[in-house]
């Protein structure tokens, strides 16, 4: 192999690769990223449940296909300060050179680097914005359940409707949920339920991205993106996502309306008090007009705070495990938000007043 | 009822043919890449000289059909030379330990969470996902009415319409059903299927016709490709329901709509039913769900431990199989038991314990008092309860009356002497005679057998 690229191509390329690659496995080969130089230049990588295939545009002088150690090549091409950067095969190992510098790489046999077949794309495929899908994910993908025990829920759901797309997840202890309307999508509706370990490596990907739209499709219990010159593929689970509109409350008891920067930092400032439990107490009083949140430790001390806000409704008291409200803050795109509680042990809803898309769902604390 | 169909190919069967093919690949491979592409691999299933072998993953999948398919197929003709092909199937669950991590903030166990179980029923057909064909437990007992429920997912609405599956209570009957539906559902996305209980058939039927959209109910109805009742008995002596039912049966019927209904019944034995509903109920399909045998209670015990993750000795199931009869939920209740008392324990439980469970939470046969029989024998018969105290000897009065005898003789032993004297004052050779002659014009009479039965199902709810 004997190939020349920019330094900014094959760095992105394998940046992306290595988010991919296979962590703790026992076959060292999945811990490489394959430089596959046929007519273009492929990255690829895999972790055997995700895969990714990245083309880097490249001048090719000599053919052929090298695996070496993600990390390994990706900190080589992130310290290399010229432009241009060459890549040659030298005694089945990989020559990294650039201007005044050589770097020789060992690489791994690649005979074992598992096959990632490009497959029938013409069937089932719609197109959707990239900064939809983005945004859309990185919305609701903090809420969905850290284990695959039960794999609804350790994934993102996303559905691809003509005029409307729906992302959401929960753990069940809560939900957030981002509907996107209006004309974002082409082709073929779709329902996936993505994993999150593979959601979170799609909105790496799609971050580092540039075109405005993506593909997606699916088969083979595959669910398949195809951004810029990328591709990336990734199993999906079977399951039913719960039918949550049942939960929502329609109607609240008591209504509050803050600036998020305010509710951020009061829940900020809680935080440290809070100790291990991590638990606030929100505090409404609408008829003193009062707004405020506690939270204490026996080894820390205790604090409490009001911001100012526009409430209404009846008085509530209610505790929260504090991450899980904090947590919506930085996705909801509005200045303002409004708190929606309906009582004792019912969800509290969060919304933005001026980010209608976007809805989160927390329970409180059981008292 | 939660693993794979126990007649066609039992599970272990399967998982055993893998072990020890997997012994045979083990040693054709080098130990990082058998722990590689053979990790959360299984024979999902098996029909004749086939074999399916579910992989984790698609990447999985291509690896093994390049490059481990000659050792595979090898090493499982090694164990069994009628297999031929191997096939590779992506199964879509999650794998257990794949996505496991640790977190920060666990969520700390007093946080409330969404009752996100009742949501899982689909609202559009009511199907619960839960019931599926691949849970359903088939033995000698139910393999009749499986079988029928297979026969019409061929030929929807052709083969056996309706389907009319009966049995009592806790034997499956909805478990099987509801598989239909979700079955259908999965294989024709445009159908529309429905599954409904025959009460709520009624309140809807009710709720339409007060609110004057008598006309909306129909259609809407009428829409179905497949319409699945449940508990069609809960609408006995409901006139204007049952009309309504019965037009509906004819407008799906006569578009090859499939129907499936559920009942504790055989359709002849449906008390306030009309005749000609009663008819169309027969025409397809029956098929009967009886109480299990025992070996299927033994297989649905070992499928159930299975799924629970358990180990229980041969003995102790054996046990539970013989003292539990009957009801299938009753099995599971049990079953529940005796896992939450070994994991509370930290240790396998033994047989006393087993024992005192058993004993603890079945319902004994319960006494029913001898007048308690009498009113619901007459009730069945509908004839006054008083008549049977009475000296009459009315054809229609004599037959339930030694009906009565009878079963409190099988069913309760209680003495000769005393059933005549209960029974308005009755020699104990009347009663005698009463008995054998039941007993035998059982033997040739088989519809006289089916009304006993239904009478012991009766007394015993």
């Amino acid at each position: 192999m004997n190939l020349t690229t920019t330094k900014e191509k094959i760095l992105s390329a394998s940046v992306i690769a290595e988010r991919v690659v296979g962590k703790k496995e026992s076959l060292p080969i999945l811990s490489c990223v394959l430089l596959d130089a046929g007519s273009t230049l492929y990255v690829r990588s895999t972790n055997l449940e995700s895969a990714i295939d990245i083309s880097v545009v490249s001048e090719i002088k000599e053919k052929g296909t090298i695996a070496v150690p993600a990390t390994i090549f990706s900190q080589t091409i992130k310290s290399i300060n010229s432009d241009k950067i060459s890549l040659k095969s030298e005694s089945g190992n990989l020559l990294v050179e650039s201007r005044g510098a050589r770097t020789l790489i060992k690489s791994i046999p690649n005979e074992e680097f598992p096959i990632l077949s490009r497959g029938d794309d013409s069937k089932k495929s719609s197109s959707i914005l990239r900064l939809t899908l983005l945004k859309g994910i990185q919305s609701v993908l903090y809420s969905a359940s850290r284990s695959m025990i039960r794999p609804e829920l350790g994934s993102i759901y996303i559905s691809i409707k003509k005029e409307q797309v729906i992302f959401a997840a929960t753990d069940s202890f809560r939900l957030a949920e981002r509907i996107v309307t209006g004309k974002n999508s082409s082709g073929e509706e779709g329902e996936f339920l993505v994993p999150l370990k593979h959601a979170a490596e799609l909105v790496y990907l799609l971050d580092r991205s540039l075109g405005e739209s993506v593909k997606i499709h699916s088969s083979d219990s595959q669910f398949i993106v195809e951004a810029d010159s990328a591709r990336f593929a990734a199993r999906v689970v079977e399951g039913v996502f719960p039918n949550y509109s049942e939960i929502v409350p329609k109607q609240f008891t008591t209504e509050a309306t803050v600036l998020k920067n305010d509710f951020a930092e009061m829940l900020r400032k809680a935080r440290v008090f809070s100790g291990n439990d991590q638990h606030v107490g929100l505090h409404v009083y609408p008829k003193k007009k009062i707004f405020s949140a506690t939270a204490q430790s026996p080894d820390v001390g205790e604090t409490s705070d009001s911001i100012d806000a526009a409430v209404s409704g009846e008085d509530i008291d209610i505790k929260f495990h504090i991450g899980y409200i904090s947590d919506c803050m930085p996705v909801i795109d509005s200045d303002s938000i409004t708190l929606g509680f309906s009582g004792p042990n019912r969800p509290l809803v969060i919304r933005g007043v001026s980010d209608a898309d976007f809805m989160y769902l927390v329970m409180p604390l059981n008292r | 009822m939660q693993t794979a169909p126990i007649m066609t190919a039992p599970p272990m069967m399967n998982r055993e043919l893998w072990q020890n093919a997997l012994v045979q690949i083990e040693l054709g491979t080098s130990e990082a890449s058998f722990r590689t592409w053979f990790r959360n691999t299984d024979i999902s299933s098996r029909d004749g000289s086939t074999v399916h072998v579910s992989v984790p993953s698609k990447i999985v999948k291509e690896w093994l059909v390049e490059k481990h398919h000659k050792l595979i197929l090898k090493a499982l003709r090694a164990l069994d030379s009628t297999i031929r092909t191997v096939e590779y199937t992506v199964h879509r669950s999650a794998t257990p330990v794949a996505a496991e991590r640790k977190l920060g903030k666990t969520p700390s166990p007093e946080n409330a969470s969404f009752d996100l179980q009742s949501l899982y029923i689909d609202k559009r057909d009511n199907l619960n996902p839960r019931y599926t064909f691949e849970t359903f437990v088939v033995g000698p007992f139910n393999q009749l009415a499986h079988a029928a429920a297979k026969a019409i997912l061929e030929r929807p609405g052709q083969t056996y319409n309706p389907l009319f599956i009966y049995g009592s209570t806790g034997h499956g009957k909805t478990h099987l059903i509801q598989a239909v539906g979700n079955y259908f559902k999965k294989a024709h996305a445009n159908k529309k299927v429905l599954y409904v209980t025959s009460e709520r058939f009624a309140v809807d039927y009710i709720n339409a016709v007060r609110a004057g959209r008598a006309n909306g109910f129909k259609d809407q109805y009428r829409q179905y490709d497949v319409l699945i009742m449940d508990d069609v008995q809960f609408i006995a002596n409901t006139e204007k329901t049952q009309e309504e039912l019965f037009h509906l049966f004819n407008a799906l019927h006569d578009n090859n709509k499939q129907i499936v209904f559920s009942s504790d019944k055989h359709p002849n034995f449906l008390p306030g039913f009309e005749e000609r509903l009663r008819g169309r109920f027969s025409a397809g399909m029956i098929a009967e769900i009886p109480e299990p045998d025992i070996e299927s209670r033994t297989a649905i015990i070992k499928a159930k431990i299975e799924q629970h993750g358990f180990n229980i000795p041969d003995d102790i199931i054996q046990y539970i199989a013989e003292s539990v009869r009957g009801n299938i939920r009753e099995l599971e209740g049990v079953l529940n038991m005796i896992v939450c008392k070994s994991q509370l324990k930290g240790k396998a439980v033994s047989h006393a314990d087993v024992r005192a469970l058993v004993k603890h939470n079945i319902k004994p046969n319960k006494g029913v008092s001898i007048e308690e029989v009498v009113r619901r024998i007459s009730m069945y018969y509908e004839i006054p309860e008083k008549s049977i105290y009475e000296k009459t000897r009315k054809k229609e009065v004599v037959k339930p009356r030694q009906i009565i005898m009878y079963m409190l003789r099988e069913e309760f032993n209680v003495s000769y002497p005393s059933i005549g004297e209960k029974l308005g004052g009755r020699d104990h050779t009347t009663v005698i005679h009463s008995c054998e002659k039941i007993k035998h014009e059982m033997k040739t009479n088989t519809s006289l057998e089916q009304e006993i039965e239904h009478i012991r199902s009766l007394i015993h709810s």
